[in-house]
């Protein structure tokens, strides 16, 4: 074994062994916990065994394992960043709905009413 | 004062939403051409840092509803909605603040929702007139019109026309969720599937060099574009 496997392994194999210690301390979500689990792992069976990883490139029809290594992180990226956006849309609803609230409190309609919110005394339109 | 102007009445409860980001004098000018109507306005400031929200205060009979941080068009248009509604309004009118609306067309934009005939009245300058449109605006306009007829399906003449008409019952159960500039074919997709009855009315939109400095560049119709397309994935 390389330095370079001997070092990536105990890494990945520490963030592993992180994962199950996690699982009991924590509320997690089991769906996104097996996938941080399928990840490590499958890094560290494409360390070890490199040759593993070049026989599936080329099942599938790719020539070389980097290659497929290289597709498969392309295409983790554009997941990860869709799964990041999606939580921003969600997070820019719930702010957007608090500056709502915050905006509709604090209704104001003239400048003898700056010091307080309208809304809050029980004002309404007339 | 048009005839038109003088049937409106408070009986009415219509209330007119302005949303305005850093309009400043132009939203001035919009607010002034509402004057007289009767009609009760709320301002969305939607974050401005200049004094768009102390301007609106002056007038005493506007109510002015603040985004503590930049939200977007949509944001702001729904909080005016939201606050409309809480307020009793029966009529709904939404009304940009950079002064291109003509208030004049608020009593037409009204009437068919007074009759009964619709729920929802969209504005639109193709049918009126499109005072001192620049040519590329007019092209992309027109292919939004096209995009609109064939992803919403609903048969308007003019999108992203922000001048507006809803009844109590249309303006509860349209929720704007695209903060930004995408609200106005979320309108339309909304009115499609919740088989809401609409109709258009002739309207006058003006551009000046004001309202075409802060207008939208031809740029944000991809934006537009994307945000829907996302929307539709993401709920």
């Amino acid at each position: 074994m390389t330095m370079f496997q001997l070092l990536s392994v105990t890494a990945l194999g520490l963030l592993l062994g992180w994962e199950f210690i996690s699982l009991s301390r924590r509320s997690v979500r089991r769906a996104f916990w097996g996938l941080r689990c399928i990840t490590w792992t499958a890094a560290i069976v494409a360390i070890v065994f490199p040759e593993l990883v070049t026989r599936i490139a080329l099942t599938v029809g790719i020539r070389r394992g980097a290659d497929l290594v290289m597709y498969a992180m392309a295409l983790a990226f554009l997941g990860t960043t869709f799964f990041f956006y999606s939580r921003y849309v969600r997070l820019q609803v719930q702010i957007t709905e608090l500056v709502r609230h915050l905006a509709i409190m604090e209704a104001q309609r003239s400048a003898s009413n700056m010091a307080g919110p309208a809304l809050d005394r029980g004002e309404s339109p007339s | 004062m048009p005839d038109e102007i003088a049937a409106l009445g408070p009986s009415d409860n219509i209330w007119v939403v302005v949303p305005a980001f850093n309009e400043g004098g132009r939203l001035v000018r919009a607010l002034a051409s509402l004057r007289g109507l009767e009609v009760q306005i709320v301002v969305v400031d939607d974050g401005s840092v200049d004094a768009t929200a102390e301007i609106t205060l002056r007038d005493p009979e506007i109510w002015v509803l603040r985004h503590v941080v930049n939200c977007g068009q949509g944001a702001a248009l729904q909080t005016g909605i939201d606050f409309a509604l809480q307020q009793g309004a029966s009529i709904v009118v939404t009304f940009d603040g950079d002064g291109q609306h003509s208030a004049e067309d608020i009593a037409r934009l009204v009437k068919p929702i007074q009759s009964g005939e619709a729920d929802v009245v969209l504005g639109s300058r193709f049918l009126g007139s499109a005072i001192g449109i620049p040519r590329s605006r007019w092209l992309l306009l027109k292919l939004a019109v096209v995009f609109t007829r064939l992803f919403s399906g609903v048969q308007v003449t003019d999108t992203h026309n922000g001048l507006r008409a809803f009844s109590r019952a249309a303006a509860s159960r349209i929720r704007i969720r695209l903060n930004r500039m995408a609200h106005a074919s979320e309108i339309l997709d909304q009115i499609q599937a919740l088989k809401i009855r609409y109709r258009e009315v002739p309207v006058t939109v003006t551009y000046t060099t004001h309202t075409l400095d802060k207008g939208q560049s031809s740029w944000n119709s991809l934006r537009i574009a994307s945000q829907l397309f996302l929307a539709r994935i993401i709920r």
